[in-house]
């Protein structure tokens, strides 16, 4: 596990959705092992589009062409789930729950889809149980400990999001693709949000991390490498200080995120 | 470490005190049973259980496929014809009747399962219930078009057999029979529902995408589960064949299979009782109905209501309001508790820690 080292690549990656509308074109990138690289780009650019992709959600609402590497082993053919078991784990820009479950249930589930073999599916669920000593770091963190036993139906949009990122987080992926994790937040949440990823990546030294991010505080703060979308390209790729330093892109994007 | 607080709710989730439970509930309707018998007082409900058990079965087999993994379906008349047909095929063969159960939820099953395989590699859980659909009204067309199935006039002179020696000739023998078969129906489902495979075809029907995001493989969950519901409809048909020592085409309609699925809406797909216990009262209105002067256009008007009082006041029919009511009431009591100690003592309270690490 030598850093550096790529785990993942989409190499000329289009995305065409039913309606005939080209979300993503000809989207090149790569990610190195414990590298944690944003995705900037205005409203509409395609962000989410290229994250689906990679994670294979679009398979009935679009095409996708392109090739795609995970730790060298193509996926473009794979299902969602067979991805998500070779080391994808993300989470949504409006958080994807399960409406009834207790936040518990989400562990248990993610324990379920980080487990290999038959007994995992054989193994009677409780409806509590104790945590693992990574689970309930990771609860901790997230300050989820007070709603374990809540259904999730009874939390409020800021709480969900943490509860869908403490499930993907206990599927322990390698790779981890963030969808605005902080839209919708105060500044002081979203403060927390940081501190939350920095201390995930001082747990896990081998995660590496793609950020979709409006706010460029939490940029800033959290990426070392930032793309800038625009349209379905990527018009600029550098380290946070390069793409703010680019006319095209301070055009394009950051005038009206100035300070944002 | 402090345990977390869970309200127990075994109604919607079977725990670990289940087979005391299920062996209970057969000894004490098979005592009421046998007491109604001979004290002679026939009021009718061993016969009304002995009906009501393999409808009730087969309600759960759409709940089984519907609210424990997300597959709406209208073909399951089609295994539970299944099941009738093997029991009525192997009319002459001298079958414990208890293998032939065995058999017919094999092939009601099987069936079901390669139905699943099939038509979910490739489409969507819509074009799955429009092709359920498909393929029960096919089987109804063709099974009344071939003469292996005693078209529209069925299949008579099935027999109930014996059981370790006992002839399930009369009404109760056979009314018991039918309990213990339903119960261990029951304790199987009960094994699938609180394990991790229960679990995720929960989560597949709550949000399918998000479950396979996770890395769950919701295709396999799915096409197993509903093999476990057309093995559950397959037994459903067996006995209801051998009740009626008849079995026809009829079971592979709209009718038969709409009724259950109201049934199985009424009580709540999601529970595990729901269906039973929605079905159970479906036929206990059904048959207070019958004597009165509404008729059957009063039996559908009673249906067609029931349904959207269910739709509109407790979309997860009654074991799910009853679920939502317990949980409300038990929030507001703890925070009266709450209250109540804070008032007695000005200490500032820990915050409740639940599950500590291990
Ligand atoms: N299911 C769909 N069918 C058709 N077009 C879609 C679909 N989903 C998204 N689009 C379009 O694709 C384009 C890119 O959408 P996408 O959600 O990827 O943008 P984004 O960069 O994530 O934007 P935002 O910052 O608003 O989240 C948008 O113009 C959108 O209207
Ligand atoms: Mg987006």
């Amino acid at each position: 596990m030598t850093a550096g080292e790529e785990v993942l690549a989409v190499s000329d990656l289009d995305v065409r959705y039913r309606s005939g509308f080209q979300a993503v074109s000809g989207v090149s990138l790569s990610l190195a092992r414990n590298e944690r690289l944003a995705v900037i780009g205005p409203n509409g650019a395609g962000k989410t589009s290229l994250v689906s992709a990679i994670c294979g959600d679009l398979r009935r609402k679009a095409s996708v062409t392109g090739d795609l590497r995970i730790e060298g082993r193509s996926v473009a053919r794979r299902r969602p789930h067979v991805r998500a078991r070779m080391g994808l784990g993300r989470t949504y820009q409006v958080a994807q729950v399960f409406p009834g479950m207790t936040v518990l249930e989400h562990l248990a589930l993610a324990r379920i889809a980080r487990r290999r073999g038959v007994g995992r599916w054989l193994r009677e669920v409780k409806s509590e149980f104790e945590l693992t000593d990574a689970e309930a770091k990771v609860i901790d963190l997230l300050g989820l400990r007070k709603v374990l036993t809540q259904r999730v139906s009874q939390l409020g949009q800021g709480d969900l999001k943490l509860v869908e990122l403490a499930a993907t987080l206990c599927a322990e992926p390698q790779i981890l693709l963030l969808d605005e994790p902080t839209a919708g937040m105060g500044s002081r949440e979203a403060e927390n949000v940081c501190e939350v990823i920095e201390t995930i990546v001082a747990l896990r030294p081998s995660l590496s991390i793609i950020l979709i991010e409006h706010n460029m505080d939490v940029v800033f703060r959290v990426a070392q490498r930032a793309i800038v979308m625009h349209q379905g390209r990527v018009i600029a790729d550098g380290t946070p200080d390069d793409v703010r330093a680019d006319s095209e892109v301070r055009a394009l994007y950051l005038g009206y995120h100035a300070g944002a | 470490m402090s345990r977390p607080v869970v309200p127990s709710r075994w109604w919607a989730h079977p725990g670990e005190s289940l087979w005391v439970r299920m062996v209970l509930i057969v000894v004490v309707a098979g005592l009421y049973v046998a007491w109604i018998d001979n004290v002679g007082v026939n009021t009718g409900l061993g016969s009304v259980l002995m009906l009501i058990i393999p409808g009730a079965l087969f309600a759960l087999a759409m709940g089984v496929s519907y609210g424990w993994c997300g597959l709406v379906t209208f073909g399951q008349g089609a295994f539970f014809s299944m099941g009738g047909f093997t029991a009525a095929l192997l009319r002459e063969k001298e079958l414990s009747p208890l293998s032939v159960v065995v058999l017919g939820g094999v092939v009601g099953g099987f069936a079901a399962w390669v139905f699943a395989a099939l038509v979910l590699r490739r489409s969507t859980s819509l074009w799955f219930a429009m092709l359920t659909l498909a393929f029960g009204q096919f089987l109804f067309e063709y099974g009344n078009k071939s003469s292996h199935f005693g078209g529209p006039d069925g299949i008579a002179g099935i027999p109930r057999g014996s059981v370790f020696g006992q002839d399930l000739l009369m009404q109760w023998p056979f009314t018991i029979y039918s309990l213990i078969v339903a119960t261990v129906v029951m304790l199987v489902l009960a094994v699938v529902y609180v394990s991790g495979f229960g679990m995720v075809g929960r989560a597949a029907r709550l949000n399918s995408q998000r479950a396979e995001a996770l890395g769950l493989n919701v295709v396999m969950i799915q096409v197993t589960m509903f093999g476990v519901s057309g093995a559950v409809a397959g037994v459903a048909g067996v006995l209801l064949a051998q009740q009626q020592s008849f079995f026809s085409t009829g079971y592979l309609g709209l009718q038969f299979a709409g009724a259950a699925i109201v049934a199985a809406m009424i009580g709540g797909v999601n529970s595990y009782w729901g269906p039973l216990i929605g079905f159970t009262i479906l036929a206990l209105a059904q048959n207070q109905l019958a004597g009165s002067t509404l008729g059957s256009v009063g039996w559908d008007l009673v249906l067609g209501v029931g349904v959207v009082i269910i739709v509109l006041l407790a979309p997860d029919g009654l074991m799910g309001g009853l679920d939502s009511a317990r949980r409300s009431l038990g929030r507001r009591m703890t925070r009266r508790a709450r209250v109540d100690r804070r008032r007695e003592s000005s200490e500032p309270r820990a915050p409740e820690a639940v599950g500590e690490g291990s």
